[in-house]
């Protein structure tokens, strides 16, 4: 082939592609527009049934119910969509009729179905929508489903677990996070969602070899006001071999709020400990909020670290009238210091929070 | 073996040894005067000698120059044809996945991690008022809105005042971060709750406001966000997603920048995207789709991305702070900094994910001018120039891993040379023409192939557009976009390149200054004479 | 019974509070937006307003701090919906000056109690 054949038979080919693809995108967007209004209207019909579904009052109930069940499987398809969104909406009488209405339809037997579809998609989906029912018998193969080798159905297993609630399900849950690709936050939540039932597996956790494992028992922990395990949080908080994890338990520790607690995290914001964690202990003991805090808190208003310092003084700011003394004190004490602007505007925000201007003029320590 | 000799083919082709007819009915009308052999032969015949020696030379390099510029031009189509196959495959995944994982999982999750906002403003009084109103109703559970008004000599501070009931609140200032600007006064809000800080300081350039403004942020998570760029309600919450998906390894993501211009803003909010009006804006349009949206896409799937808009990027204050914040002496500050990320977190062997997000985004003006858009682009081809300079040593260097032997040659090769090349073959038509060394049919086919690929690839950028994100929904502006992609090979081009050009010599120029300015700072030191003054 | 103006971007949540106030026999405006809500609760002068907390443009705790500032405005009952059942969020509300909050997801029933219930206190 000559090199003159050759340019325009690449033309050729390239003005041919161009066209090919106006084309696709053409008919893409004009297939999308009809199916949205179609699904658009056939929904609109059926749309009154569904509001009545949910907001009605239980006795009348069955006629929608009723009529939807009946639905002809065409028209189904395009109200399907809408809900399974209307689901996560609702929730109390609702939701239940909203769920009778969709185990009617068939959901969650498809849906049970599909969990051990050759597609990811199906899978996935599935597993989202059995979670979304909070089918109680889809809780074993779902547990199957966190060792699944496509990530995104083990994450849609994991939150789907979460809202079925199954206690049973947290150390596998917890597992799920070796493998990576599951969200980090998606497991906390799910983990959340089981409730003190799955406090024992989280507490073992403590002692696992992946720090985001270790990381997230913490988190739960902490988030789920589980008091009993106050002591184990120090030990992480003492002994643990990450920071992150470390930082983690002292935030926890700020949630829990008990005695332990309080005097772990004064001990955490010693020089012994990483600066990131003191960092963390000095904002937690604002979070415990006990005006036992306030001597340690006022001692590190002088620390030369910054954000130990700075996070002291407004620890200090949120535990009110007990901390205005040591505040005043500070800035009498150490005026034209670090420390004394940090107490200033600690004050400051305590004089705003109670609807006063800010006391001024301030020292400006540079 | 076939491949060998068309090239061979296409290098007789190009040195017009003889092609029947390239265009159809073309053959034969538009020769130039010497374009034959038989010419040539004849000119050789009767001048003699050296002449055409000089000529035969001049034209085999031709020929060679022209066979690279052709051989280039095909490589960066098709460098951005598989950028965008990486970022399809990419926007699949997301399509499908969207059903199942809504914002509101990270909306509504206890995990998610605060945010710090920071938004360096000078003379921003025209639009600040509703850049931090709008930014103060973003969707996002924890976040504070750091304005970091940078010597305005406006009225964007008193703007702020009136609006928001500023109070002053005296803090002391941290340095985590080295400053040049020196802090005036910070301010918060009267009500003590809404979560504002207003930082006020004597004039010290983006970069430098953004480090001041990195010190005082008290989140885990810093956010930097151009005054004049709108978000989109849910973008915070999208891009701050990856932090909360992989806690221990992410740490920075960026959002992609869309054009705002002629769109429908209501409280700034965009509530209506439409294509500009006017066709410089459009052909931008499109050029952000390729190259900033599917472009980055792509790189961040293959984990090379290198630049996170300076206009909406996330970042872990941390690490901010580890680096030493953002470079005031670079131009393009913003990829500057994910530069050095890279390195520096190489350097200690960490694993870390910079991660590009494009759904949630961010609306930008564009220049509408010729004027602005030159200087705009002088300035990223400048500061393309400089990044590259400065962390040479990273580039083909297996060291840095994806980056150092991927991203970096690439875009030295195809983002840096790419107006040199452009206008290099430009340049050569002229003396290719006294040479006799172009049959301009054949160029002109050739040209029209090399822009007819570069329209394929906006095509196929514009069907990623249409399958994934469907931003643009009249069928005018559909047809628009089409046209944008054709228009764009048509002096925009050939302009853009010559301002990447000029932004190239002004790097070079300024490299020469600073080591000047370097060397009289060494005649200073300690134990010689003083023979300077620091620039 | 009373007027009831709604404010809520999400147009199924908003079909449903429409559909249930309606049947409970309330009039009700529904909008999109905060800025809307705002001007149709100085023109229409309804008698309890319905807001999300998380709209596009202004948020349904700026809409009930602007509300709360005008004399006109300050003593209609307002009742906030949020998608979070944070502290921080409801305590953000009720500094603003809401007089209740319903968390999503929500029962209807619940909400249209809920409204019953600070319409009688209002009034009261």
């Amino acid at each position: 082939m000559s090199a003159a054949q050759l340019v325009s038979l690449t033309l050729a080919l390239l003005a041919g592609s161009v066209t090919l693809l106006g084309l696709v995108i053409v008919t893409g967007r004009a297939l999308h527009r009809h199916r949205d209004r179609r699904n658009a209207r056939l929904s609109a019909g059926v749309r009154p049934w569904l509001l009545e579904l949910i907001g009605g009052d239980s006795e009348e109930v069955n006629e929608p119910l009723l009529q939807l069940a009946a639905l002809d499987r065409r028209v189904w398809r395009a109200v399907e969509p809408g809900a399974i969104s209307l689901l996560g909406k609702v929730s109390g009488n609702a939701r239940t009729a909203m769920v009778r209405l969709l185990e009617q339809r068939g959901l969650a037997r498809d849906a049970l179905r599909n969990l051990s579809s050759l597609s990811s998609v199906r899978r996935a989906s599935a597993a989202h929508v059995l979670g979304l029912l909070s089918h109680a018998e889809a809780a074993f193969p779902l547990v199957r489903l966190l060792s699944d080798r496509n990530a995104e159905v083990r994450a849609t297993a994991v939150r789907a677990l979460g809202q079925i609630g199954t206690a049973g399900a947290a150390a596998p849950i917890i597992a799920s996070l070796a493998r990576g690709g599951v969200p980090f936050q998606l497991v906390a939540q799910a983990l959340i969602r089981l409730g003190p039932g799955a406090r024992p597996a989280l507490v073992e956790a403590l002692s696992h070899d992946n720090p985001a494992e270790r990381a997230v028992a913490v988190e739960v922990l902490g988030l789920t006001g589980a008091v009993e395990t106050a002591r184990a949080l120090v030990g992480v908080l003492a002994g643990d071999s990450s920071d992150d994890v470390r930082v983690r338990a002292v935030r926890a520790l700020g949630r829990l709020g008990t005695p332990v607690c309080l005097d772990a995290l004064i001990h955490a914001t010693g020089p012994a400990h990483p600066q990131a964690v003191r960092v963390e202990a000095a904002t937690a003991l604002g979070d415990l909020g006990s005006p036992r805090a306030v001597p340690a808190l006022r001692e590190l208003l002088a620390d030369a670290h910054y954000h130990v310092a700075h996070n002291a003084a407004r620890s200090l700011a949120r535990l009110g009238r007990p901390a205005a003394a040591a505040l005043t004190e500070t800035v009498a004490e150490r005026a034209g210091t670090p420390a004394a602007g940090h107490a200033w505007e600690a004050l400051a925000i305590q004089d705003l929070q109670a609807g006063h201007p800010p006391r001024l003029p301030a020292p400006v320590p540079r | 073996m076939s491949a060998a000799a068309a090239v061979a083919d296409l290098l007789a082709g190009l040195g017009a040894l003889d092609v029947p007819g390239v265009l159809d009915g073309a053959a034969g009308t538009g020769w130039s005067a010497g374009g034959t052999p038989a010419g040539a032969a004849r000119a050789g015949q009767s001048a003699g000698g050296v002449l055409e020696v000089i000529r035969e030379g001049v034209r085999w390099t031709l020929m060679l120059i022209s066979a690279l510029v052709l051989v280039y031009s095909v490589a960066i189509n098709t460098s951005y044809l598989l950028l965008i196959f990486l970022a399809t495959w990419d926007a699949v995944h997301n399509h499908r996945r969207l059903p199942f994982f809504s914002q509101e999982d990270v909306y509504a999750n206890p995990l998610t991690p605060p945010v710090s906002v920071i938004m360096p403003a000078y003379n921003e009084e025209a639009g600040i008022a509703e850049a931090v109103r709008s930014m103060l109703s973003m969707r996002y559970p924890t976040f504070e809105v750091i304005v970091v008004d940078d010597g305005s000599k406006d009225g964007t501070f008193e703007r702020l005042r009136e609006e928001h009931n500023l109070v002053e609140l005296p803090r002391v200032v941290p340095d985590d971060i080295p400053m040049r600007g020196t802090v005036l006064s910070t301010h918060v809000p009267a009500n003590g709750s809404t979560p504002l800080l207003v930082i006020r300081k004597t004039n010290s350039g983006r970069a430098d406001a953004l480090n001041v403004g990195i010190n005082f942020a008290r989140h885990p998570l810093v956010c930097m966000v151009d005054a004049d760029s709108l978000l989109d309600p849910s973008a915070l919450l999208l891009v701050a997603k990856p932090f909360a998906d992989d806690p221990l390894n992410v740490v920075a993501t960026g959002g992609v920048v869309r054009i705002v211009n002629d769109c429908d803003v209501v409280g700034g909010r965009v509530t209506r995207v439409r294509m500009p009006r006017r066709w410089l804006v459009r052909i931008q349009v499109m050029e952000y789709l390729r190259a900033f949206l599917l472009g980055r896409t792509g790189w961040s799937r293959i984990g090379g991305l290198l630049i996170i808009s300076g206009a909406f990027g996330l970042f872990r204050r941390e690490v901010l702070v580890e680096v030493g914040g953002l470079d005031p002496d670079s131009i393009g500050e913003d990829a500057e900094l994910v530069t050095r990320l890279h390195r520096y977190l190489r350097e200690c062997r960490r694993a870390y994910r910079i991660v590009f997000v494009s759904e949630p985004v961010s609306w930008t003006e564009a220049p509408s001018s010729t004027a602005v858009l030159a200087r705009q682009r002088r300035r990223w081809s400048r500061g393309l120039a400089e990044l590259l300079w400065k962390h040479r040593s990273m580039i083909a260097n297996p060291r840095y891993g994806r980056i150092g032997v991927l991203t970096l040659p690439y875009f030295v090769l195809f983002e840096l040379l790419a107006p040199v090349v452009n206008l290099g073959g430009v340049a050569l038509v002229p003396i290719a023409l006294w040479a006799g060394a172009i049959n301009v049919d054949f160029a002109l086919a050739l040209l029209l192939a090399s822009y007819g690929y570069a329209v394929l690839v906006g095509f196929v950028a514009l069907a990623v557009e249409e399958y994934a994100f469907r931003r643009y929904s009249s069928w005018r502006d559909l047809g628009v976009a089409a046209a944008a992609s054709i228009a764009e090979n048509f002096g925009y081009r050939q302009f853009n390149a010559w301002w990447g050009l000029q932004g190239i010599f002004a790097a070079l120029r300024r490299t020469k200054q600073v080591w000047g300015v370097m060397t009289r700072e060494g005649f200073s030191t300690p134990g010689r004479p003083a023979g300077g003054k620091k620039g | 019974m009373a007027t009831v103006l709604v404010a809520e971007d999400d147009s199924d949540i908003r079909d449903l509070i429409v559909f249930k106030l309606e049947q409970t026999g309330h009039t009700v405006i529904a909008v999109g937006d905060g800025s809307a809500a705002l001007r149709l609760a100085r023109e229409r002068t309804p008698d309890i307003v319905l807001l999300d907390v998380m709209m596009p443009g202004m948020s349904g705790i700026d809409v009930c701090r602007e509300l709360r500032q005008h004399a006109e405005t300050a003593g209609l009952p307002i009742v906030l919906l949020t998608a979070r059942a944070q502290e921080s969020d409801v305590a953000k509300g009720l500094t603003a000056g809401a007089d209740d909050y319903i968390v999503k997801p929500f029962s209807p029933r619940v909400l249209a109690d809920r409204v019953h219930s600070v319409l009688a206190r209002a009034r009261a």
